[in-house]
């Protein structure tokens, strides 16, 4: 290794560029000229940064820079990148926001049908269950009332459930539970029509 | 507590927190001007340069991509005393003249001759100064760089459109300028002891 590189490397080490390698680490063991280089690098670094340190501006020219910096933001627009951002995080909080709303009121509707239909099945149950059930209070009675419309025929099947549209009166007043359009509501006549 | 990043400072004042350009401006403004007055000298080019630096960054600051912002504002004020040397002169470089007609190197040695810094400088110091003054215009920035600015020898190359190796060169042209104050100090150290 030349003596010129050697010093290079000296300087490099001193900048921060370059880890001190066992080369250079045993050059600067054995060559006392270079080790008294890297000693005088180091002192005339430090005494350059010294010397030629100077006051820093006024505090009125800080002032004026950053007046002119406060003006530079307000008047300064949006890059166009940022504002397609910005636009995007609106656009995807509105979406969540409808998805969200969207699902509790599906969540909501199959709470209802839930209802219905678990007021429905009671009509499928066995007539001891239907005793337990009459004797229970007064909305059991409908299920009571859909069984007899069963026994007579009169009672619809459970998948005409879907031809409604379940309102919240239907679920609080379950007296709904009517037979279809289609079947005679005259008990007398479907009597008449049966026996006669 | 920990010093806020110079990046993360940047993001906060392009939020719109002006305070974060405060403590950015604080921090830096010692060694822009400090780089500025060397190259120039005291007075109002000094503070027009500063200024300008200044709102030049803040206006490109949504494109700095670089991680070192002390290098970064160095390079812009570099290329400010240019453009201030051009406008006195359209072919200048760095030996250009300011409207009194001194050079840039005239500038530096009157700025580092200012008598009220002399009486609180050391002797040793003032001869450095002096021996830098003297010094070529390009070996005499990259020593500014390097010991005042901090700036790696990489960055110094870049700036002045130069290789490694010639940065390398000009420092140690500028250390061999320098070094024969140090042996006169330390034979003064020698006889004193």
């Amino acid at each position: 290794m030349s003596e010129r590189k050697e010093q290079d490397w000296v300087l490099l080490r001193e900048s921060g560029e370059l880890d001190e390698t066992a080369q250079l680490s045993d050059a600067l063991a054995r060559d006392e000229a270079l080790a008294d280089y890297a000693l005088d690098v180091r002192r005339l670094e430090a005494l350059g940064r010294e010397a030629l340190s100077v006051d820093g501006p006024s505090d009125d020219l800080v002032a004026s820079v950053l007046r002119e910096a406060a003006s530079e933001v307000d008047l300064k627009p949006l890059p166009m990148s940022r504002v397609f951002v910005k636009v995007l995080a609106y656009a995807a909080t509105l979406m969540l926001a409808l998805g969200l709303w969207q699902f509790h009121d599906q969540q909501q509707q199959a709470t209802r049908v839930g209802e219905m239909q678990a007021i429905l099945s009671l009509g499928a149950m066995d007539d001891d269950t239907t005793d337990h059930v009459a004797s229970e209070d007064g909305d059991d009675l409908q299920a009571l009332a859909h069984m007899l419309l069963e026994m007579e025929g009169l009672a619809y099947e459970e998948e005409a459930q879907a031809d409604y549209d379940i309102s919240e009166e239907e679920i609080t007043q379950p007296v709904s539970l009517r037979p279809r359009a289609t079947q005679d509501h005259n008990t007398l006549a479907f009597h008449a029509r049966k026996y006669g | 507590m920990s010093e806020r990043p110079d990046e993360n400072l940047i993001k906060a004042y392009l939020e719109g927190d002006t305070e974060a350009l405060a403590i950015l401006v604080d921090r830096h403004r010692r060694g822009v001007y400090g780089y500025i007055v060397n190259m120039v000298g005291h007075g109002a080019d000094a503070d027009d340069i500063f200024q300008s630096v200044w709102i030049k960054a803040i206006r490109n600051l949504e494109r700095y991509q670089h991680s070192n912002f002390g290098g970064w504002l160095t390079r812009i004020a570099r290329n400010a005393v240019l453009d201030q040397a051009r406008r006195r002169k359209p072919d200048a470089s760095l030996d250009a003249e300011f409207a009194d007609g001194r050079t840039m190197g005239d500038a530096l040695a009157s700025a580092q001759a200012d008598p009220q810094q002399e009486v609180s400088a050391l002797e040793l110091g003032v001869r450095i100064r002096e021996a830098v003054a003297s010094l070529g215009v390009e070996q005499r920035e990259v020593f500014i760089l390097r010991t005042q600015q901090k700036l790696a020898f990489k960055e110094i190359a870049i700036m002045q459109g130069v290789s490694i190796n010639t940065a390398l060169a000009r420092m140690q042209y500028a250390l061999a300028h320098l070094r024969p104050l140090l042996a006169q100090d330390y034979e003064q150290l020698g006889h004193s002891s």
